[in-house]
Formats: structure tokens, sequence, C-alpha cells
């Protein structure tokens, strides 16, 4: 009898903890193929520099807006990533190649915490997600998910929405860290290979918890 | 420099538009900002951008408020960087008084041009602006363009056009965002 009160405990533990969609598999194997490219696309494959407004949101109601430069190497993970006031003072900026170098920071954004953080939010926006693919499948809502998991117990969710939207969002042992919403551009479709997010928007969940919308400006293809 | 501040006290009020050029090492071309600012004497001004987006810097009173047209129209800025933007704005003021040499952090020294070129006193202050360069117009109390160094490879340059000079300004131009 105690045995199955420390079982249904641990149920009952693990389904509210966990919040992550429930995934009903697809029998076809061509609806799988189609479902995992069209997650494939919201990374981008292709070296660019994107130029974005940022509003970000802290706890206390406090706002504040700059503007952020990303240059992305999908195929080597680096990013070159530079923040700055609307006046044009470059106030962040850092490089992901393996290790975190900050080449220049202003006091709040001189931190390496501020700048693991940063890349890490870049990396989820920008780059496949670490680990294995381990299940693809519809939401009860209808929506297509991909979901990833490596062996630091992180998964990440991407979910393809009916209108062509986008979800992701990314657990550590069940509980939600991370969620970014894109909403594409109408004419990226026809224009490139991978989807460009005309909005997108990041929620930091946790006691500390912040937002950041971010809106296009610019966005540029590297061509080498 | 003298004679400059002299010309340059008689100005009373300044509207200009100008086109902000952020010049970075990772960009293929500047990214372009334009607005429009206003100044009265003393110490009064409204740094205005209209592109790429809408933000607007107020300084009236030794007061300084920022908004921005964000997801929810007009919204107020509480980011620290504010007090960073009172130096730069009370420093603008100054420039157009003709005042190059009235603050004790830089160096100020008139090259040909004209043009003045302002450097930090402080090593800490330096790492963040290595230099301000003033190109200064023939016509009193007006300057040309503003490039502000945070090294050789990234640079702003402000350019201000359609300069009119003492013209009667509304108070709540610097008041309120209207």
């Amino acid at each position: 009898m105690r045995r199955i009160c420390v079982l249904f405990l641990l149920t009952i533990l693990s389904i509210s903890c966990s919040s992550a969609q429930r995934i009903s598999p697809v029998g076809k194997p061509l609806k799988l193929a189609e479902i995992q490219e069209e997650c494939n696309r919201v990374f981008p494959t292709e070296k660019w520099v994107f130029i974005h407004s940022i509003e970000a949101n802290f706890p206390g109601e406090k706002k504040t807006f700059m503007l952020g430069v990303s240059q992305i190497f999908p195929e080597k993970k680096k990013i070159h990533c530079i923040m700055m006031t609307i006046e044009g003072l470059v106030v962040f900026d850092a490089l992901y190649d393996g290790k975190i170098v900050i080449n220049r920071g202003i006091p709040p954004f001189a931190s390496e915490n501020f700048a693991k953080g940063m890349i890490s939010d870049l990396q989820l926006i920008f780059f496949q997600p670490k680990g294995q693919l381990i299940e693809t499948g519809v939401s009860d809502a209808g929506e297509w998910i991909c979901r990833y998991q490596d062996k630091k117990w992180a998964t990440v969710d991407v979910l393809i929405h009916l209108d062509n939207r986008w979800t992701i969002r990314q657990y550590h042992r069940h509980q939600l860290r991370r969620t970014i919403k894109a909403y594409l551009k109408q004419d990226s479709v026809l224009l490139y290979k991978n989807r460009i997010p005309e909005r997108l928007e990041l929620i930091a969940h946790g006691v500390s918890g912040y937002s950041l919308k971010l809106k296009l400006v610019e966005a540029e293809p590297l061509s080498e | 420099m003298e004679g400059i501040q002299e010309k340059a006290g008689e100005i009373k009020s300044v509207r200009a538009d100008f086109i902000q050029e952020k010049h970075l090492k990772i960009l293929s071309k500047p990214l372009i900002s334009k607005g429009t600012f206003y100044y009265q004497a003393t110490q009064s001004l409204r740094w205005e951008y209209t592109s790429p987006f809408q933000s607007i810097l107020l300084m009236h009173n030794g007061k300084i408020k920022r908004y921005i047209k964000g997801s929810e129209g007009f919204m107020q800025d509480s980011g620290v960087k504010l007090q960073a933007m009172q130096v730069v704005l009370q420093e603008i003021a100054l420039w157009l008084k003709g005042q190059f040499n009235d603050n004790p952090n830089y160096n100020a020294v008139l090259e040909p041009g004209p043009k003045v070129v302002l450097t930090p006193k402080e090593k800490s202050f330096a790492k963040i602006i290595q230099r301000i360069e003033l190109l200064l117009s023939n016509q009193p109390g007006v300057i040309k363009t503003v490039c502000v160094y945070e090294n050789d490879s990234s640079y702003t340059k402000f350019i201000f056009k359609n300069v009119r000079l003492n013209k009667p300004l509304k108070d709540s131009l610097f008041q309120e965002i209207q």
C-alpha cells in the first residue's frame, strides 16, 4: 500500500512539473518527414547578419530599449553579438566560437553571466537544438511538433502552428525555462530558403524572469 | 576657440534634421537612423528619431526622459543608461554654445576644418569613447557633423541638415512628446 502511495505521489509530481505538450504520433513516414523539414526551416542554415530593435521588460515593470546586431554562422555554431543604445553607443560586444569572448562591456552589460545568458538565448532562437530529435508528431491543437533532448536533460520543443508562426519551448528537467514566439514576415517564405521572422518574443520564465520583444530592422545574408 | 564661443553665444535656438550612421566592422553598410533635434538655450533639448523606429528624448530643467514607440504605443524608457545620456545631452548643449573647453573630462583641440577634437582625459572613460570629432560650419553655432569614435572600427556619425537658427520654439516641445 505504501509502495502504491509513493508511486502515485511520484506520478502526480511528474505530471505537475511537466508542462511539455503531449505529442500524438503520425502514422505516415511521409508526413513525419514533412514535419521534420518544417521544423528545420525555423533555423537558418546560411550565414546572416540580423539587426533588431529590442524592447526589454524586467521585473518591477522596468522597460528599456536597445538595438541588437547578431552575426550568425550556423555551420560552426558561431555567434557575434553587439548591443547598442538607440544613439549608437555599443554597450556589449561578444563573440561565441566554442567559448565566449567579451570584446566590450559597459556595466551592467559587462558580466560574464549576462554574456552567457545572451549567447544562450541567441542559440535557442537561431540554431538547431542540441541533442537528438526524440519525437515528432502533432499536438492536440493540430500544431506540428519536433522534440529534441540533450544529455543534460534539456528538452526543446519546436511547434509549427497552422498559420506558419512557430514557438520554441525549452525545458530543463521538465521545468519551462524559455518560450520563443516567432511571427513570420509575409514574403519571407518566397524570398529565402529559411524563414526570417519579422518579430520575435522571448520569455525567460522564473523568479528573475524577463521578456524581450525583437523587431527585425534589417536582415542581410553573408556571402563568405 | 574663444572666437567661436563668442559668436555661438548669440544662438538662442536650433532646429535641425539629422542622419545617424552607425559604422561597425560586422556591417557591410552603416545602419542609418533619421530624425530631428531642437535646442533652446540654455539647457533644453529634444532629440527625436523618426526612422527606422520612433523615439523621443527630452531634456528640460536638468531632467531627462526617453519615450519609444513600442508594441503598445509610446512608452517611457526606465533603463539605467539614461544617466549616461544625460551626460551626453549636456555635452551637446555645451557644443551648441561653442563651449568646447567647458567640460573638464575632455581635452579640446581646434584643428583646420574648422574641426574640434575632444579626447577623454581619464583612461577609464577613453575605453568607452576614444574621441569625438566635431566638424563646424562657417555659420556660428552650426555643427556639420559629429563623429563619436568607440574605436577605429566602431563609430557613430551624425550629419546635420536643414539647420534653422533662432526661430521661436514652443516650451512644450521639450516637455511633452505631443
